[in-house]
């Protein structure tokens, strides 16, 4: 290794403060990170879920080996980890790997209120904070929009309590969009959680140029299209203008597609395997992607 | 309503076929030694069946509610819950199934109603309850199922209710046959998880089920018809 300048030094150590921890994964450059708009917060581009994947109920087995997932997800520099109740066990067991990792600090938690009766909401919201073992939460949405009116003061509430840092709502397939579109114009959220992806693009007629009008953080889910895109795309050959793109596969490329949109704050791609979770943390770092980069990704996932 | 509009099938399946498989094998793991108390429930059922002794019928679906219940508690009340929130309600179905079962078969005790005699329900009765216990293991292997993960028949939903099909199509009495619905809600529901997780095992039950209904009213209809033949054939 030569000797360390300036520079070096500088990225070395903001690499560590974001992964927090010094050990022989950290990558020697920081994540790219981007800041939400209510409160100038930067977080790392690349998140994730864990709808199905971790929800692996009481198996100590599988609890391990998801622990090692997001310890891969930690040493490469990711922070934003997204859950909801409806997701089975998956916040407990959320809750048992930060333990075991010892990584709660670390952790950017966002949860979901997901039920009809806003006073189930309340009893939701300490389940969840049992669950997954923190006090509290960073961001916490209201699944699919499910009795929003209902849920939305008690949010507030939660924020102003310091319970919760920041609020909004989550949708999912391009469902209720045009409700999306009230509460984005009429109501003070700090982050909305959608589906976009290189297939799914609708939201990038309306709702993002909102959301980035009216100042409000996009978390995007399904980033993979629950991984259908990627069994698409897995079985052509990397295109070389991908890697003139600078990335190394197929995820990557399909996760910068999505994070570079300028209304983009995070993509929360879900994984189960340490190997997936690699290649997509391969998004976390190097460059944004230009328009005419963007549009060629589309282009070339049309054409498949 | 809209609310309801926000999801689609597929939003209802929140584990993945391995994690179920893993659960069933912890499952089995634990629950084993109740195998041999199963088994000798099983041999009961199938040795008064082929007897054609009349005790037959209340004993299967007094047979059927203690794995109904056993389901309910263990299945659905304990390991299933810990993936699934809707365990819960599918809890409640099992439960709902041995009251009805139980009651059942009190009253077939006393009313001492035999098997049907609609051969094309006697033989369909029979291959129920032997693709509960042999063949439906043979396709979870085929679904990636490894032996210790296996879905064993008397703790697991989907052998329970075929059986139970079974032997309602056995049974003569066609008031006891409405029990059907059960299995065929059970058919519908797992349809919904089966289907996008691709699992033949639980895809099988719903047409299954609905055969057997469509030889209930086939063999309701020819005992019909057969009777009123018999009433208004000229002397
Ligand atoms: N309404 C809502 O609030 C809502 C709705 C939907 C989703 N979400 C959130 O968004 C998250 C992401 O969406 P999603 O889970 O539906 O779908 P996704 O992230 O688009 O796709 C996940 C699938 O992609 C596969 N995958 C991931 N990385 C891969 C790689 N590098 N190579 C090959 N396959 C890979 C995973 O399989 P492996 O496990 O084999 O890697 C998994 O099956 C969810 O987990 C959830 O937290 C929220």
């Amino acid at each position: 290794m030569g000797p360390l300048n300036r520079r070096a030094f500088l990225q070395l150590s903001s690499s560590v403060l974001v992964s927090g921890a010094v050990n022989a994964a950290i990558p020697a450059v920081s994540p790219l990170q981007k800041a939400i708009p209510s409160s100038g917060e930067l977080i790392p581009v690349i998140g994730m879920g864990s709808w199905i994947t971790f929800n692996v109920g009481n198996s100590v087995t599988q609890r391990k080996a998801r622990s090692q997932v997001l310890d891969e997800f930690f040493n490469a520099g990711g922070r934003v980890i997204d859950s909801s109740p409806m997701y089975g066990s998956a916040e407990d067991v959320l809750g048992y790997c930060l333990h075991e990792l010892d990584r709660q600090q670390d952790a950017f938690a966002t949860t979901k209120v997901w039920t009809s009766s806003t006073q189930q909401g309340r009893v939701q919201f300490e389940d969840s904070k049992r669950l997954w073992q923190l006090p509290r939460f960073s961001v916490y949405l209201v699944h699919n929009l499910n009795n929003w009116r209902g849920h939305l003061p008690y949010l507030q509430e939660l924020k102003q309590s310091g319970q919760i840092k920041y609020l909004g709502l989550s949708t999912s397939h391009g469902r209720r969009h045009s409700d999306v579109e009230d509460i984005l114009n009429t109501q003070l959220i700090d982050f909305v959680q959608l589906t976009y992806n290189a297939a799914d693009r609708e939201v990038e007629q309306r709702l993002l140029p909102l959301a980035q009008e009216k100042g409000v953080a996009v978390m995007v889910n399904r980033p993979f299209q629950t991984g259908r895109l990627i069994n698409r795309v897995k079985r052509e050959l990397f295109p070389e203008w991908g890697a003139a793109m600078g990335c190394d596969n197929w995820p990557e490329l399909l996760l910068k597609f999505v994070i570079s949109h300028p209304a983009v704050n995070c993509a929360i791609p879900a994984t189960s395997q340490v190997e997936h979770m690699r290649e997509n943390m391969g998004a976390n770092y190097g460059r944004l992607l230009a328009d005419y980069e963007r549009k060629r990704i589309a282009d070339a996932i049309r054409d498949l | 309503m809209g609310d309801l509009f926000s999801y689609s099938l597929s939003d209802f399946v929140v584990y993945s076929a391995p994690t179920l498989f893993a659960m069933t094998e912890d499952m089995n793991r634990a629950l084993y030694p109740l195998l041999i108390l199963l088994a000798v429930l099983f041999a009961v059922m199938a040795w008064l069946g082929w007897r054609k002794s009349r005790h037959f019928i209340p004993v299967a679906l007094f047979g059927h509610a203690l794995m109904c219940c056993l389901v309910a508690w263990l299945y659905f009340g304990d390991y299933y819950a810990s993936l699934d929130w809707a365990a819960v309600y599918y809890s409640r179905l099992f439960y709902a199934l041995t009251v009805l079962l139980a009651i059942s078969a009190l009253w077939q005790w006393r009313s001492r109603s035999g098997l049907s005699d609609f051969r094309p329900s006697l033989l369909l009765g029979v291959v129920y309850a032997l693709t509960a216990l042999f063949i439906l293991p043979i396709l979870g292997w085929y679904d990636g199922r490894s032996l210790t993960e296996t879905a064993l028949p008397g703790l697991t939903p989907h052998a329970i209710m075929l059986s139970l099909t079974g032997v309602l199509l056995l049974s003569d009495n066609y008031l006891l046959k409405m029990l059907l619905l059960g299995p065929l809600i059970w058919g519908g529901v797992t349809l919904i998880s089966s289907w996008p997780l691709g699992l033949l095992q639980g895809q099988v039950v719903l047409p299954l089920v609905i055969l057997a209904i469509i030889t209930t009213i086939v063999s309701r209809i020819a005992y019909k018809s057969h009777r009123a033949l018999r009433i208004y054939r000229p002397r």
